[in-house]
């Protein structure tokens, strides 16, 4: 939350600006986006056999959990993401709203 | 010393002169005047909760030698819904100030879902915890009760508490059986008391009534059935040139009243009476109409037997528990049904039975209540109170077969282990039940992209996997998490599917599984990441248990393979389940069909399986057919036939057999199996699985 909370002030300070200022903002963000890349196994079908079983559990075990856990760690940029698309709506819909009260 | 100590904030609220509060007091008042051991009872009261003094005079008067205690208690608000552990830390405290170390304790709660009221169980050793239960209706019906967020959440905020009772004493068979299919709660647990009728003195005050007039005891409520009893009651009497009055009681709004007015003007109002008008009524009633289409237990009728007036009421299971012989009974849903039971009683054919009257109200009487009491608590056990800590990854209850057995699984999981729930879910406006579960403990939480995906350390992680869209993100899990998955499919292609579009896995990781698939299996289900990676894994299905054991050794896996029969809520009374049966076959099939048979005439239901996940469909509503109905449905019905291989029909055919309903084609379990497949039975089997796999 405490790296969040300068970014929220920054963006409530382009209320007062036209929305296109916080779109601009929304795709640097964007920009510096961390997404979850599930990782290639290093194995293809026709590696797989019979003889080669348990080296093959062994290493899909090792992909399967290195998966998961890269997966919770770029959550945050993802949860910060999703925060600010539910914020840049809102503004966008309380912009809208004073528009129509100003006309 | 014995003692019982009772959290009374029901008193506190409206529901004291509704028929809880009442059948509160009169059960008080027994278990104060028999001897049932107790040498002293404390009736708990909330600080929170703004009471007037008369109201505290009215339960002195009500209930004198019970020692009214009280206590600094928070009320359960919206803005603090739940202030159940602050609360119990109170009770805890009062008990640990007042109670002796070798006094024997029972700690009984009133009502646990009133709304208002935050009771909380005391978590102390060798105390006893009793819930007192009336109905689950707006679990039941909750699309007329808990349409709106704020009710649904009050509701459900409850059911955290309402787990943590070690006995569950209900007012009727019928609540007892609504309990165990809805929450699955087992029936060790379960005990009926009945009750009788409430006591009013001997006085009769007068009420201007024109006689004859028909006595209907109501309240303004949609399940009460107002509407088609008054419609009946206006074509009845315009047949016999408006003999009767129909005196209706309880306050309606003026909104209401109106639009009932309009229906006869021949109905009389009379707002909410005092207990000795009522007795005025009952006495000089010419019969009591009682339409309801679901009751708890249904005082009315009792109290009509005491004044022995003939009995015209709704065929529904609860009346049915009193008598089948007794009453007049029709179709609630029928106002035809209604009229011609009101014509039968015209004509002469509906007299009360006296005979009949007074065997009945010797069993419904407050002494064999205490009775019944007392032999509950006798046979029950208290929860363990070291709990393991497992963590429940499953479709989201309110939209799932599987998630819906999840859920019914917490009741016995909750009394050994501190459960947390990670749900999957996706778009949908259909809801086949509320989801309870999610308010219990806090850290339970609906899995979607931004959230994380933890396991709090120590906890076990139990996957119940499906093979649909809401399983990848548990399975995505599972297969780096070891722990103890429970498969509903046979066939697991389509969360690999998922996850490989979810991005949650590469897309090479799909072919290797593939191709282990092959090569482990001779098939494409899917199955060998899972053997490979879980502790132990339990199925519904021999020939899977079969398949699973080949790979466990091609693998020379170590996890820990069980087969248990699909499991079911129990039904705890057998004996007041309906015997006319409405329909022959329900027939559980894929795809809509179109009926040319008039379905009121036709003695086949048909549910369409609208898509794998959801639930079955009733093709002639748009809605999904809610457990109530489908309860309903099954019990109405003589056979269930499946023409589709969905995995969902096998905890439904098992929930069927459970019910006594035949289920053709069904090779074995349910019924017939020797261990009775219920979830307690499940719970058990998962308790012992962590046992083992932590040994190991």
């Amino acid at each position: 939350m405490r790296k969040i909370k300068p970014i929220i002030k920054l963006l409530f300070s382009f209320v007062k600006k036209p929305l296109r200022y916080i779109d601009k903002l929304i795709i640097t963000i964007l920009s510096f986006r961390q997404e979850f890349n599930p990782i290639n196994s290093g194995l293809s079908s026709a590696d797989v056999a019979e003889s080669t079983l348990a080296q093959t559990i062994e290493k899909i075990q090792q992909t399967d959990t290195f998966n998961f856990v890269s997966y919770n760690q770029a959550l945050k940029p993802r949860q910060i993401m999703y925060y600010y698309c539910t914020l840049k709506d809102n503004l966008r819909n309380q912009l809208v709203h004073l528009k129509k009260k100003l006309r | 010393m014995k003692r019982l100590i009772v959290d009374g904030q029901l008193f506190q609220t409206p529901a004291w002169h509704r028929g809880m509060g009442k059948y509160s007091v009169e059960l008080l008042r027994v278990l104060q005047t028999t001897n049932n051991g107790w040498q002293e009872i404390s009736l708990l009261l909330s600080e929170g909760i703004a009471t007037k003094d008369t109201r505290l005079d009215e339960i002195r008067q009500q209930l004198p030698g019970v020692d009214i205690i009280i206590l600094p208690l928070q009320p359960a608000e919206l803005d603090n819904i739940k202030p159940t552990e602050s609360n119990r830390q109170v009770v805890e405290e009062y008990i640990e100030s007042t109670v002796h170390k070798d006094d024997d304790v029972n700690y009984l709660v009133l009502s646990i879902l009133q709304s208002g009221t935050a009771p909380a169980f005391p978590n102390l050793p060798n105390i006893h915890t009793m819930l007192l239960f009336y109905d689950l209706i707006p679990l039941m019906f909750f699309k007329t009760y808990l349409n709106n967020a704020v009710p649904r959440l009050e509701y459900a905020s409850r059911f955290d508490e309402f787990f943590r009772a070690d006995t569950y004493l209900v007012i009727s068979k019928t609540v007892g059986n609504d309990l165990a299919w809805h929450t699955g709660i087992s029936k060790k647990r379960i005990h009926t008391i009945d009750g009788g009728p409430i006591r009013r003195g001997s006085n009769f005050k007068k009420l201007s009534v024109k006689k004859p007039f028909i006595l209907m005891p109501t309240g303004d409520d949609l399940r009460k059935n107002n509407r088609r009893a008054i419609e009946a009651f206006a074509l009845f009497n315009a047949s016999i040139k408006y003999k009767y009055q129909l005196v209706v009681t309880s306050y309606f709004t003026p909104a209401e009243q109106k639009q009932l007015q309009d229906l006869s003007e021949h109905v009389l109002f009379t707002g909410n009476i005092e207990g000795s008008q009522l007795n005025f009524l009952y006495r000089e009633s010419a019969a009591l109409l009682f339409p309801t289409e679901y009751e708890g237990l249904g005082l009315p009728i009792l109290e009509a037997m005491e004044f022995q007036k003939p009995i015209l009421c709704s065929d529904i299971s609860v009346f049915r528990e009193i008598s089948t012989t007794a009453m007049e009974c029709f179709d609630p849903f029928s106002v035809t049904s209604i009229v011609a039971s009101l014509h039968n009683f015209e004509s002469g054919k509906v007299l009360p039975d006296k005979k009949q009257y007074q065997a009945i109200l010797k069993k419904y009487t407050w002494d064999h209540t205490a009775e019944l009491v007392k032999n509950a608590i006798k046979n029950s056990t208290q929860h363990c109170s070291e709990k393991k800590s497992v963590v429940v990854f499953c479709p989201l209850p309110s939209h799932s077969m599987v998630g819906g057995a999840a859920q019914l699984l917490h009741a016995e999981l909750s009394k050994w282990a501190y459960v947390r729930y990670r749900y999957e879910s996706r778009l949908t406006k259909h809801t086949q039940r509320i989801t309870y579960t999610s308010y219990t403990g806090s850290d339970n939480y609906l899995l979607g992209p931004q959230s994380e995906i933890s396991l709090p350390e120590g906890s076990t992680a139990l996957y119940h996997l499906e093979n649909e869209s809401t399983s990848a993100r548990t399975l995505f899990t599972a297969l780096a998490v070891p722990g103890i998955a429970v498969l509903y499919s046979k066939s697991f292609k389509k969360v690999w599917q998922f996850m490989q579009e979810m991005h949650l896995i590469h897309e090479d990781r799909y072919a290797v599984e593939q191709s282990l698939s092959q090569i482990c299996e001779h098939s494409d289900d899917f199955l060998v990441s899972i053997v490979a990676s879980q502790k132990a894994i339990i199925v519904f299905d021999k020939n899977l248990y079969t398949r699973l054991e080949t790979i466990k050794k091609q693998l020379k896996s170590k996890v820990i393979l069980k087969c248990s029969p699909v499991p079911s809520a129990e039904t705890v009374y057998r004996e007041v389940l309906p015997k006319n049966k409405r329909f022959k076959t329900i027939r559980l099939v894929d795809a809509p069909q179109s009926s040319s048979s008039d379905p009121e005439l036709s003695n086949e239901a048909v549910l369409t399986l609208h898509n794998q996940r959801d639930g079955f469909q009733d093709p002639l509503q748009d809605e999904y057919v809610t457990d109530h109905e489908l309860i309903t449905m099954f019990l109405s019905s003589e056979e269930i036939e499946c023409t589709t291989d969905s995995y969902i029909c096998d905890i439904l055919k098992a929930q069927a057999a459970e019910l006594g309903v035949v289920v053709k084609g069904r090779k074995a379990g349910g019924k017939k199996a020797k261990e009775p497949a219920n979830y307690k039975v499940l719970a058990q089997m998962i308790d012992k699985l962590i046992e083992e796999v932590e040994n190991e």
